[in-house]
């Protein structure tokens, strides 16, 4: 295999990245509602330093995509949203992650390949 | 150049947010306080005054609730959190059932008997210093070394039991306050129905 065509799968991987997740807002709450189990609005908020009306825009986004579950409970007899992520939304999450990785991996080494080269 | 964020620091940082409004601190402050001068009313009321540690914890909840959850937000940690929580809450049953069965060796007994303010140093000291290794809040170290130098220092110079666990109280209450000062500064209270329901404009 030739370092162009080499260079085309580096590039199909680049072009396959979720860009739903790939935004840096909607990452920012996709990786926090990775690590926990679920969160209100507030607390993401507060968390990610998104404006209401920002943080609701990318809900409803995610949501959309099946990504998150926003659910209304009653907590002390008081209306509560709470946000969660789906099995989707954490699948999505877990091959973004894998492949971002896999990306700059590649880079990195090409990259270096490439740098000894020009040196010699 | 950038600070790497991984993924554990991200639950990390937001776990200690949820830990920095100082009511832990404030609570168990309290409830050593409260102690202390329970028994020092009373040494006899050992057993009321660590029944009140009960109400200690109650008050935590409780203000967690009201002071904490309107500023901050909701949240549900991963299981992994509720795990750690578990083993600090096990490990000091299994300290309180060992102590029971070690006071039943007589000769063992004797020596925590003449010992007390140095055992009680040293096992406060690992309490805190596990619930620090496990938890991430790094002040409970402070707070380790604390318990190790008041207790066997009132051995040394002969202090009053008592009055080292209300020193310990005090101290862990003013920098509960201190830490609660801060958190309500940098959270304000969230207005209106927010708090309750979101506006959700889709």
């Amino acid at each position: 295999m030739t370092s162009r065509e080499n260079g085309s799968d580096d590039l199909s991987s680049i072009v396959d990245i979720d860009k739903l997740i790939h935004e840096p807002a909607r990452l920012t709450v996709m990786a926090h509602l990775y690590v926990i189990e679920s969160a209100d609005f507030l607390f993401l908020k507060q968390q990610t330093g998104l404006t209401w009306g920002n943080l609701s825009s990318h809900m409803s986004k995610l949501e959309d995509a099946g990504y998150i579950k926003i659910e209304k409970e009653f907590v002390d007899k008081k209306p509560h949203t709470v946000i969660q992520l789906t099995e989707k939304g954490r699948t999505a999450f877990q091959a973004y992650r894998g492949s971002m990785i896999n990306m700059f991996d590649l880079e990195g080494s090409n990259g270096d390949r490439r740098s000894k080269r020009r040196k010699k | 150049m950038g600070e790497k964020i991984s993924l554990k620091e991200i639950e990390r940082r937001a776990y200690l947010s949820y830990h920095q409004d100082g009511l832990v601190d404030v609570s168990i402050g309290l409830a050593i306080l409260v102690f202390g001068a329970y028994i020092l009313y009373d040494p006899g009321m050992v057993v009321i005054g660590a029944g009140s540690l009960f109400v200690f914890f109650l008050l935590y909840a409780g203000a967690k609730k009201a002071i904490t959850i309107p500023r901050l937000g909701y949240v549900k940690f991963a299981s992994e959190r509720k795990n750690k929580i578990r083993i600090i809450l096990l490990a000091l049953a299994l300290a309180n059932v060992a102590s029971l069965f070690a006071s039943a060796y007589r000769p063992l007994a004797v020596f925590l008997v003449e010992n007390y303010m140095i055992v009680v140093g040293v096992i406060g000291a690992a309490i805190f210093s596990l619930v620090a290794y496990l938890s991430d809040i790094k002040r409970f170290y402070a707070y380790a070394a604390m318990t190790l130098v008041l207790f066997p220092s009132g051995y040394v110079f002969h202090t009053l039991f008592q009055h080292n666990f209300i020193l310990m109280g005090v101290l862990m209450l003013f920098s509960g306050v201190g830490l609660l000062y801060r958190f309500l500064r940098k959270y304000p209270k969230q207005a209106g129905e927010i708090l309750d329901d979101e506006p959700r404009k889709r």
